[in-house]
């Protein structure tokens, strides 16, 4: 069977700097993969382009076999890939249920916006479709609660699971989630662990962009490093925390290896860590 | 009857007043779609212009007025899609700057392209060809269509599109498609209050739509709030009927207005649109906070229709 999702020598370039700098990797299906790696070293960036909202400058993007390298960017998200972004990114002018249906709209119900508008033929029971769709979303990350209250409103890990629904929402075929647990208490990250490992056993594959080493451990069942837009490691979690090139793009050479659970913040500083 | 005659006798002393409000709250409609969906175009008034040449020419060519409307309408939705095309890259205050410019070069072709426009001397003796029932129409009916692209799918996508437009595109909204959209909208009913104009006040002068005119439906729309049509009439009402009951301030009146203006965007950025929303939201909001049983017991019916005992309403 071939790969659900694959990144061929993809380089990023802004301006001079090399953001991904022939980054392969290649995802299957089923899988909840982790992706590490220091600060500025192409997370993020890869996701983006995974994502196609950063444009690759060379290297191509397939979801199950087919080219997406040159798609529209709002086309990616109706080829099956969802994501959430490093930063809560929900609308405060509208509802829990409303920011979640936004995800449950799919291309086919946005494509004519006169149709959308004058609420002709279809257009009625695609509205009611999303809302079943977004109430089934919120329950999958326990949300249910708050479908009507303002994501302002809410704790900040309760907008973080909101985010999770959005993209859950989409129906994807691979979700990517940028650090979905950053800024969390140990008790919320541990549920959050807990509902990606839920939702891989049902089937869904994962890109998990994560500092926390404890966290790779517990959920993934592989993982990447980056480092310098490159990948330097790949295999089972505990293979790539052990490998050499990824202690020492963590914390310098010649260092232990990285401390497992160790505070995102000081992983994120090599250079303190000295 | 001496109601009926009071009514009617206001209607009278009041018509222009009321056609006026009319025309501009169209045109306060187009600014006010295009803010909403993020897009901070003012090239309304240009189309406002635009507008009123072709309604005022044709119905004076001899063509049938709901003919020239549908043309004038026509023809405008096809060059704000051209302008929509040729401005996809400019964002917020560029997008703004650029639409202005547009607004100023027609008012220039106007001026200066003699043979069509009359040039200084406008377009005179077009005959009344609209009645102010038929505005007040196109009002009520541009408002339900307004509220309808506040409501739903659409109204949920532009919104998404002006608060995060990238965040939009990755959950499939076309985002160049929707701004297109509401771009040509917006242009099309700012050409519709030019055509009333034209058609209810029988002349155009070159110097209608100018810089004035985007001040004021710029302000409309601002005072009465960008997120909702209703704003946009409201702030059409306002500032078409306040300046004549202050008419003994004389100039004064622009000081009233600046000082409101700066009243509105420091403590009320959303208009008064906005201002009612928060206190309808907050109020609606500490009263289920306060008795959930109440709004559950409205939802709570028996097989037999009627309502549980507590849930009923006191008689």
């Amino acid at each position: 069977m071939s790969a659900l999702l694959e990144i061929a020598d993809a380089h990023v370039d802004f301006g001079g700097v090399h953001a991904l700098d022939g980054a392969t990797i290649s995802i299957d299906h089923r899988g909840l993969y982790g992706l590490i790696g220091p600060n500025g070293s192409g997370k993020s960036t890869l996701l983006g382009a995974i994502s196609r909202l950063t444009d690759l400058t060379s290297g191509r993007l397939l979801i199950e076999g087919n080219d997406y390298t040159q798609v529209r960017r709002h086309v990616a998200n109706a080829l099956g890939i969802a994501r959430t972004f490093q930063t809560v990114r929900l609308l405060p002018t509208m509802t829990v249920l409303s920011n979640v249906m936004l995800g449950a709209e799919n291309e086919a119900v946005r494509r004519h916006p006169v149709i959308n508008w004058l609420r002709i033929g279809r257009a009625r029971s695609d509205s009611q479709r999303a809302r079943t769709g977004a109430v089934a979303a919120l329950e999958r990350v326990g949300m249910t609660a708050v479908t009507n209250s303002y994501p302002q409103d809410l704790p900040y890990g309760s907008q973080r699971k909101v985010e999770i629904a959005r993209a859950l929402a989409c129906d994807p075929k691979v979700l990517l989630l940028d650090e979905p647990t950053a800024g969390m208490s140990h008790s919320e990250r541990d549920e959050v662990g807990t509902l990606l490992m839920d939702l891989n056993q049902g089937g869904l594959t994962q890109i998990l962009v994560e500092h926390d080493l404890a966290m790779i451990h517990r959920v993934t069942t592989h993982a990447f490093a980056l480092n310098f837009g490159k990948v330097i490691a790949g295999g089972t979690p505990a293979q790539v925390a052990a490998d050499p090139l990824v202690r020492e793009a963590y914390l310098g050479h010649g260092a232990s290896a990285p401390p497992v659970g160790s505070d995102p913040g000081v992983t994120a500083n090599p250079h303190q860590s000295q | 009857m001496n109601a009926l005659a009071s009514i009617g006798s206001w209607y009278t002393n009041n018509e222009t007043l009321i056609q006026q409000i009319l025309i501009l709250a169209l045109l306060a409609f187009g600014i006010q779609v295009a803010l909403r969906t993020g897009i901070f175009s003012l090239a309304s008034i240009g189309f406002y212009a635009i507008g009123s040449y072709t309604a005022g020419l044709l119905v004076k060519d001899g063509w049938v007025t709901i003919l020239a409307i549908l043309a004038t309408v026509a023809l405008t939705a096809m060059l704000g899609w051209l302008l929509a095309v040729l401005l996809v890259r400019l964002r917020d205050l560029y997008l703004a700057m650029a639409t202005v410019a547009f607004d100023l070069m027609i008012g220039v072709i106007a001026l200066n392209w003699t043979g069509l426009t009359g040039g200084p001397l406008g377009v005179v003796g077009i005959p009344i060809s609209v009645s102010t029932l038929t505005i007040f129409l196109t009002v009520v009916g541009a408002g339900l269509l307004l509220s309808l692209l506040e409501r739903g799918t659409i109204g949920r996508t532009l919104e998404a599109i002006r608060e995060d437009e990238e965040l939009a595109q990755s959950l499939s909204v076309d985002t160049g498609r929707y701004r297109r959209f509401a771009f040509v909208i917006s242009c099309v009913l700012g050409a519709l209050a030019g055509a009333y104009h034209a058609l209810l006040f029988t002349d155009i002068q070159a110097t209608d739509a100018g810089f004035d005119l985007i001040v004021l439906a710029l302000t409309m729309v601002i005072i009465g709030g960008f997120g909702s049509w209703r704003g946009a009439l409201v702030g059409a009402i306002l500032l078409t009927w306040i300046p004549l009951k202050l008419t003994s301030i004389g100039e004064w009146w622009d000081v009233v207005y600046g000082a409101l203006m700066i009243f509105v965007a420091t403590f009320a950025p959303g208009g008064l649109f906005g201002l009612w929303r928060d206190l309808t939201r907050r109020v609606s909001g500490s009263k289920s906070g306060q008795d959930p049983a109440r709004l559950q017991g409205t939802a709570i019916v028996t097989p037999g229709g009627r309502a549980p005992p507590s849930a009923r309403e006191p008689t």
